[in-house]
């Protein structure tokens, strides 16, 4: 049935009253990607402050020798909350919310796949965050390091809450980057407007795709290794302690997995902001779009090759090493790719010299000494000299400012106009470039020479005549300038917001979707879903945003009060589905909140709080559900231009189902590393093997592999069998059940262990089958809940998503429990014949 | 389809498993004593890595060939198929590349020193 077309303003007006955020406390019920993504920049805006200030003290206490500014005690918090709030506060969350806040707007999607979860992840974000620099306002922050190595970080040596506060309040808002990397991968590939192929994709998305792509695999071995620290210093399960077997190289290995892929994580969103930014301002389209491609996909595998490069002293052997080394020179090469193809566009054009520019050019400048630099110490002889002293500091610091904090500052200047419907106002804009250029290279290229006089990382304090005094001096000179730099950058923002000029569409004159659209951005972004037939960065967006505006395209209507926006084939772009999003709600803070509640709970040892918190958690994510989803067949859906498709819940490949899948692969890598951890551990670490090993391993395995099979199974059969039918109701219900049998298995299994707090040997083994449990619990709760959803009317032959759902997830629980079953059968042969 | 987004990962998906092969076969040596059982000129140890070391760049190369082939006859298929063709194509050389360098220290570096 074709919908009735409205004038442009009413159409605004029930567009917004759809999809707008309600005034007052409803505020706290947002959902909108406007709304958070703005709320994710303003938060790392501020702990960007916070960090900031941090990196003032230290410049302070470091500033002359000798110093008693601050002890070495509160030095150590201070250091590494700088560290963590800048990598785990302000970088992630910064690109998090320009990627929330643009990508919809640059695929021409009205929102991100999953709202809600971008809510929850929000808290989840602020929740963390403020529990650490709570802690530091309490004086318990962490004091081991922003990378938390053992033994420093382990209970004998750290036997606060510090290190705890650390470990829960960085896992807790890495959900939240965890839950940004499946939305994002979700709705670049599916969220297209209609006709953007993947050839004519903005190049900003392919960014972002691969970058997500990065933080599923690279985030899941800091989830484990914090898990694993934790349950160390928790229950004394000794993973880490080499007089148990443990070894606290697995530590380094797990955050390094994690710590190096992240540079590149932090790196190529800027990256992606800088190859959309300087062709506008060239005037010409950029130089090697499938080169670029190419580049940023080789970049993102060899930086998983690389962590090792953080270890080079730790007496790994010389081949090891080598492997590590070369992979580390060669990331260089798909990094040159990309500036020679930045330079490429520059040359190529026709470049006007604008604020953002300025901040292109000081990111070459900057950026191009830290990659030399990084090339310098992906050489062994070289880093084994230079390894922990002030060049690494110089060197980090040239890597992600200039890879990351000037391309942020080119960005903001590029699009704050969007945000503020306003132009920026210049006077200020200038001198606080040449400020933060010529502070921070005051403050971090005399680094490089105290480090090479010898001057170590992370000392609080140091004698004076080492040669070190000036240079500090001026170090510390260079930081309180670079600060009044940034002072001005914000004193600049809020002037903009105050007393810019405001402006028509597009003022930079750019090809991109983003501008298609008034600013500030309305909630639901395009009134009409355009049809892209060229590159969706050579658009027209002056020409384009009228008729948007006007309803022309697709999906120009309301239809039943429904916030509704497109879903497309990954590869071709045509629309495939119309996919119904869910309102606004509070339950992703409540649920945030009783996420904190259980990571407060295990941070003050209250385990039977953390238990109430986590069925709370459990509980209110059911709630989640309730009206997600149709209850009767509705068939093909119009969506305007004379095409119709179905609603997503008659679809097969919907987002839900993408994100299941994305989902896994997170969860598959998080498993690897684990499984990583025990072949580690058998091979490497001392004190193996171990004095007592599981007997008859394979027999208690045949309980719960059965349950697990069987399982699979029920969910196989439900999905074949008709809905509704006895049968169908029988293996779900079945499958229910054997996944309880499962857990009844694993828990003996876990009981005929030795203790595990006695050799890591028994914990590995434990940790492996309780991640087992923890899977097959969750399947449980699934089947059961499928057979509600059945009753409830959300189940039938078109709509099987949650029928497909749990099949996967009763897959992935079944192939996961086996290999599980099978690492734990043999690590005691193994680690008898290691040792 | 669906399934040509693959097409530029491949290449250093073979890279990325063949880091994970050699970088575990190499350890495992160390662990097992491999270096200390003669075959022929050489022991064990050096035997495994420079075997995989080959294999790897027999796989990489191979996989490059194919992408060669897929990219010739995405080609006449017109966008986006050429674009992933293309892509795969550079990925996969690329991935030669970075195989031949990255494990070569296997040929001449003291495998567990």
């Amino acid at each position: 049935m074709t919908q009735p077309r409205l004038t442009p303003i009413r159409l605004h007006k029930a567009m917004e009253r759809i999809w707008g955020t309600g005034p007052g406390w409803q505020r706290l019920a947002a959902v909108n990607h406007n709304v958070l993504g703005k709320r994710f920049i303003v938060a790392a805006f501020v702990f960007f402050a916070i960090g900031g200030l941090l990196s003032m003290v230290i410049r302070a206490q470091l500033a002359t020798p000798n110093s008693a500014f601050i002890g070495p005690e509160v030095y150590n918090q201070v250091f590494t909350m700088h560290g963590t709030v800048m990598m785990f506060l302000f970088a992630i969350p910064m690109f998090e919310g320009l990627a929330i806040y643009l990508l919809p707007k640059l695929l021409g999607a009205r929102d991100l796949a999953f709202p809600r979860l971008t809510a929850y992840g929000f808290w989840c974000y602020i929740f963390g965050g403020t529990i650490l620099v709570g802690a530091l306002v309490f004086g318990v922050a962490p004091a081991s390091g922003w990378f938390m190595y053992t033994p420093l970080s382990s209970q004998p040596y750290s036997p606060g809450i510090n290190a705890d506060v650390w470990l829960l309040g960085v896992t807790f808002v890495e959900i939240s980057a965890m839950l940004a990397a499946v939305e994002i991968i979700v709705t670049v590939l599916k969220m297209r407007a209609p006709g953007m192929s993947l050839d004519k994709m903005p190049i900003f998305a392919w960014y972002m795709l691969v970058t997500a792509g990065m933080m599923l695999i690279g985030f899941p071995p800091l989830i484990l290794g914090s898990i694993l620290l934790e349950m160390e210093r928790a229950f004394g399960l000794p993973f880490f302690d080499p007089t148990r077997g443990g070894d606290p190289l697995l530590w380094q290995h797990l955050f390094w997995l994690f710590g190096h892929p992240e540079v590149y994580i932090i790196f190529l969103p800027a990256a992606g902001a800088l190859s959309t930014i300087i062709p506008v301002f060239a005037r010409t389209p950029l130089v090697g779009y499938r080169a670029v491609i190419v580049a940023i996909v080789a970049m993102a595998f060899l930086s998983f090759g690389l962590w090792v490069h953080h270890m080079f002293t730790v007496g790994i052997p010389h081949l090891a090493l080598a492997f590590f080394s070369a992979a580390s020179a060669l990331v260089a090469i798909p990094t040159a790719v990309q500036i020679f193809a930045w330079i490429a566009t520059i040359a190529h054009g026709k470049p006007r010299f604008d604020i953002p520019m300025l901040y292109v050019a000081g990111f070459f400048v900057v950026f191009v000494i830290g990659g030399l630099t990084g090339v310098m110490l992906a050489m062994v002889p070289f880093n084994q000299q230079a390894h922990d002293s002030y060049f690494v500091v110089a060197h980090l610091h040239y890597v992600l400012v200039g890879g990351f904090v000037f391309p942020m500052l080119a960005a903001a200047y590029y699009w704050l106009p969007h945000f503020s419907g306003r132009m920026p106002v210049y006077r200020l804009a200038v001198p606080a470039f040449w400020l933060i250029l010529v502070g921070f290279n005051l403050t971090f290229f005399l680094m490089h020479l105290t480090g090479l006089m010898g001057m170590p990382r992370r000392i609080a304090t140091y004698p004076s005549a080492w040669g070190w005094d000036w240079l500090n001096l001026l170090s510390s000179v260079g930081g309180f300038v670079l600060t009044i730099g940034f002072a001005l950058v914000l004193m600049d923002i809020i002037a903009q917001f105050s007393y810019g000029r405001r402006f028509g569409r597009d003022p930079f004159e750019a090809g991109t979707l983003e501008w298609a659209m008034p600013t500030p951005a309305p909630s639901y972004n395009f009134a009409a879903i355009p049809r892209i037939t060229t590159r969706a960065d050579q658009l027209e967006p002056r020409v384009l945003g009228p008729q948007l505006a006007g309803g022309h395209g697709y999906l120009g209507f309301v239809r039943d009060d429904r916030m509704e926006t497109l879903g497309v084939n990954a590869m071709t772009g045509e629309p495939d589905q119309v996919i119904i999003l869910p309102r606004q709600s509070y339950l992703p803070l409540f649920s945030g909140l009783a996420t904190g509640l259980v990571v407060l709970a295990m941070l003050f040892k209250l385990y039977w709080l953390a238990g109430l918190g986590l069925v709370g958690v459990i509980g209110l994510f059911l709630l989640w559900t309730p009206g997600v989803g149709l209850k009767s067949d509705s068939g093909a859906l119009d969506i305007g231009m004379g095409a119709a498709v179905p609603p997503d819940a008659e679809v097969d490949n919907n987002l839900a189902w993408w994100a299941m899948l994305t989902w896994l692969a997170g969860d598959a890598t998080l498993y690897a590393s684990l499984l990583f951890g025990a072949l580690f551990l058998v091979v490497v670490a001392p004190a193996w093997p171990p004095q007592a090993v599981l007997e008859s391993g394979w027999l208690w395995t045949i309980l719960p592999g059965a349950g697990l099979v069987l399982a699979a199974g029920g969910r196989h059969l439900a999905e074949r069998s008709p809905v509704g039918s006895a049968l169908h109701y029988g293996a779900l219900i079945g499958s229910g059940l054997s996944h309880g049998l499962a857990i009844a298995g694993l828990v003996l299994l876990m009981g005929a262990l030795p203790d595990p707090r006695a050799h890591a040997y028994g914990a590995i083994s434990f940790a492996i089958l309780f991640y087992g449990l923890v899977h097959c619990a969750i399947g449980a709760l699934l089947a059961f809940y499928t057979v509600w959803r059945v009753k409830a009317g959300y189940v039938s032959a078109r709509r099987r998503l949650d029928l497909r759902l749990g099949r996967a997830w009763s897959d992935y629980t079944a192939l996961a429990g086996l290999v599980g079953l099978a690492m734990v059968t043999v690590l005691p042969w193994l680690s008898g014949g290691a040792g | 389809m669906a399934r040509r987004i693959w097409l530029p990962l491949i290449g250093f998906i073979v890279w990325a498993v063949a880091f994970i092969v050699l970088y575990g076969a190499q350890a495992l040596g160390c662990a097992f004593g491999w270096g200390a059982i003669g075959v022929g000129p050489i022991d064990l140890h050096r035997l495994v890595l420079v075997g995989l070391y080959l294999v790897t760049i027999a796989i990489l190369a191979q996989a490059a060939l194919w992408l060669a082939r897929q990219d010739k006859t995405l080609a006449g298929e017109g966008a986006p198929s050429d674009l992933l063709g293309r892509a795969g194509l550079y990925g996969g050389l690329a991935a030669l590349g970075a195989g031949i360098f990255t494990y070569a220290p296997v040929l001449f570096v003291s495998t567990c020193v």
